[in-house]
């Protein structure tokens, strides 16, 4: 007492982030603390607005290696369980996030909807730093026979439609000529689910088919065990979970858009 | 032209299922005359010692098999 009085010790200044937050950290070796201040103010948010239990996976893509992009957030284990993603083929990772080349860089989330999701109550977002048309899928698993069970995305297609399916089989296209920020696909009922693109909340009228059991690609999609559809998109965030209502997709945007704002890589 | 590195289909089975950096896999795929390719951050970014031959891989000319699947 008597030194940190007269300045011969300095007082302690730790910094104490959310439990959760600090398990993704330790388990991903981030020391960065622009890095650890902005994925600490999402995971408040998120938890603040009841949202952190709506999902079953959330992928920072913070910023840095495989390593740092692998974890899910919400169980930081190096686990097929915890769907830690395994990365094969090409991808560049750097500071905005994970990039795949087109050709054969991809994801395994080991997400399996058939097992970790309900059909009529479920999601995926994505954020996308890149705008460009083409046939890529973001993230996707298809049932490789008829009928094709779907839950994938393409942000913007080659005719410039956001293209989806949500456990379901038809695709459904909305006009789109921007691949970037935060899109996704939430379901909360059998007779339709919601295309989200950014703060716009678009209903779909698509009744749910049966839930497929094929593992969940990222940056690409599984059909029936095969890759492919690889996306050139620069990804700085992707989610998957239980299904959000427009409001909570509202939420979700302004939570990540400001998570990507303080690391600088908003768009 | 997209560009890539040719290998055998020896080659490809030796690359399945390995790491080329710490958390990161190779992914073997065909092109549209059925030859496997890999590419550029799987041969530069290799620090995967049982793998050295790679630096001796040459660029080739890449044609993607059209997918099938709509999107």
């Amino acid at each position: 007492m008597i030194l940190a009085t007269h300045g011969i010790l300095k007082p302690l200044t730790t910094t104490s982030y959310d439990p959760d937050a600090q398990a993704f950290f330790t388990a991903a070796g981030i020391t960065d603390t622009t890095q650890k201040n902005a994925w600490n103010q999402a995971v408040l948010s998120l938890k603040s607005n009841s949202l952190w239990s709506k999902f079953i996976a959330l992928y920072p893509f913070i910023g840095g290696t495989a390593t740092t992009h692998k974890y899910n957030a919400k169980d930081p284990q190096d686990l097929d369980a915890s769907f830690r993603i395994v990365f094969s083929g090409s991808i560049t990772h750097d500071a905005n996030g994970v990039t795949g080349n087109g050709t054969n860089g991809y994801g395994n989330t080991k997400i399996i909807p058939s097992v970790n999701f309900s059909l009529n109550n479920s999601s995926g977002f994505i954020y996308s730093r890149t705008n460009v048309a083409g046939g890529y899928v973001d993230f996707g698993v298809i049932k490789s026979g008829a009928p094709q069970d779907r839950f994938q995305i393409n942000i913007r297609n080659a005719t410039n439609l956001f293209n989806t399916a949500c456990n379901s089989i038809t695709l459904t296209g909305n006009a789109n000529s921007n691949s970037q920020g935060l899109f996704g696909i939430s379901r909360t009922s059998s007779i339709g689910y919601s295309q989200s693109n950014n703060t716009t909340q678009t209903s779909v009228t698509d009744v749910s088919s049966v839930l497929n059991a094929n593992e969940m690609a990222i940056l690409a999609v599984n059909s029936g065990g095969t890759i492919a559809n690889y996306s050139i998109r620069n990804y700085s965030f992707a989610c998957f979970g239980s299904g959000l209502t427009d409001a909570e997709c509202d939420t979700l945007y302004t939570i990540i858009q400001t998570y990507q704002t303080t690391l600088g890589r908003q768009v | 032209m997209i560009k890539g590195y040719k290998i055998s289909k020896t080659q490809k089975d030796l690359l399945v299922n390995k790491e080329f950096n710490v958390d990161s896999y190779f992914n073997p795929i065909q092109d549209i005359d059925g030859s496997w390719f890999i590419f550029k951050e799987e041969v530069e970014q290799c620090t995967n010692q049982e793998f050295e031959w790679l630096k001796d891989l040459t660029l080739s000319d890449f044609t993607i098999t059209p997918s099938l699947i709509s999107c």
